[in-house]
């Protein structure tokens, strides 16, 4: 997805994705490979203390 | 979805529900023009009501001219000067919260006589699967707290599916609100027509708070507060029109154009998943981890580049939102 204006919004705001599910790991290795400043998970719970670093 | 009184009322007037004479108008000269036919039909008392998308006008005030959301004018020159101080201002009510609501549309009455007041609603009673009449002889006020001080002051009917509204529990309806006679025969006409128009234009709620009786026994909605069930405008494209735009939350508004599921709320983590439920879980999940959901979207099953780009746009335009986090299973 590329979208200048999103892009630049983005650059401010942590964005944690959690994926689950089919090829999961695949995703997130994609995503962590990306350099885009995307913190990804695959469990919940781990997404969850993601959100609690980033707010605290 | 909500609509304005004035709204409410020319449908109440197709379904032969008793209110009184009423004219909308967004300027001060429609107001006064109002004012001058409802005077020449045989008004001599005006009321000039705010029309905006919340109760309590009648206790509310607008922040600029403190006026009143309710005002009885005896005299044209009234009604001119209360639309001047209404018309444009920020009405606030225990409703509408502390941001208030613009007032852009003024509904101006013939102001009846009022020898009694009464509460009567109809919605639908989830608990019971029924639709239910719930009427009280405390009207004009919260009914809210009558409920919570003096319950067994509200009286209620509830309605059986398929076989409809009995005529004789409109008549107990009327009958435990102490009338009789003239006033008796006609709210037992008006209940059943309210029922109609409740049942035909598939309403989630209708509200005449007051219903009132005047020295002459005659029974009209004062005011009248109807509530559409959303998911039954397809089938009601004119009721579907009575959309106001502007008095919908702008997020909200922009992401039902591209069907996207979306509430705002005011927190300051973000959100966007797939499916209502995970969307509620991951709400959770936020406010666990010391944060607070600033919204709810669910993308849904069938989410494509589109939908995303555009939820991820509503929710960046939020001030508020310091993260965001993106919860998909599948």
């Amino acid at each position: 997805m590329k979208d200048p204006e999103i892009a630049e919004k983005v650059k401010n705001v942590p964005i944690i994705v959690r994926l689950q599910g089919t090829n999961a790991e695949e995703a997130k290795e994609i995503i962590d490979n990306s350099g885009m400043n995307v913190i990804s998970a695959v469990l919940l719970k781990e997404a969850a203390q993601a959100v609690s670093k980033v707010m605290a | 979805m909500k609509i304005h009184e004035y709204q409410a009322k020319e449908i109440l007037k197709k379904y032969d529900v008793a209110v009184p004479a009423g004219i909308a108008a967004t300027s001060v000269d429609e107001a006064v023009e109002a004012a001058n036919t409802l005077k020449k039909d045989g008004a001599s008392l005006f009321v000039v009501k705010a029309q905006i998308h919340a109760g309590g006008r009648g206790k509310g005030r607008t922040k600029k001219n403190n006026a009143k959301g309710v005002v009885l004018c005896k005299t044209i020159e009234e009604v001119k000067e209360t639309a001047e101080a209404l018309l444009g201002d920020v009405l606030v009510t225990i409703q509408t919260g502390e941001e208030g609501q613009l007032v852009q549309r003024l509904y101006v009455t013939d102001g009846v006589d009022i020898k009694k007041e009464f509460y009567l609603g109809i919605l639908l009673d989830r608990a019971n699967s029924k639709n239910v009449i719930m009427a009280s002889t405390e009207g004009g006020v919260e009914i809210e707290t009558v409920a919570e001080e003096t319950p067994e002051k509200i009286i209620k009917e509830w309605i059986e599916p398929g076989m409809g509204l009995q005529v004789n529990q409109a008549r107990r309806i009327a009958f435990a609100l102490g009338l009789e006679g003239k006033a008796l025969k006609s709210c037992i006409k008006f209940i059943m027509a309210l029922y109609r128009a409740y049942e035909e234009t598939d309403s989630d709620m209708f509200e005449i708070n007051p219903l009132i009786v005047t020295p002459d026994d005659e029974i009209f909605a004062l005011d009248a507060k109807v509530t559409f069930d959303g998911n039954a405008l397809y089938r009601h494209p004119d009721l579907a029109e009575l959309k106001d735009e502007a008095e919908e939350d702008p997020f909200e508004l922009e992401a039902s154009k591209y069907d996207l599921n979306y509430i705002k709320l005011d927190g300051n983590v973000g959100c966007m998943v797939n499916g209502a439920g995970l969307a509620m879980a991951t709400m959770d999940i936020i406010k666990l981890s010391g944060g607070e959901p600033a919204n709810f979207l669910d993308v849904g099953g069938g989410a494509n580049v589109e939908t995303v780009k555009n939820g991820f746009r509503i929710i960046l335009d939020d001030p508020n939102v310091k993260a965001i986090l993106i919860n998909i299973f599948g």
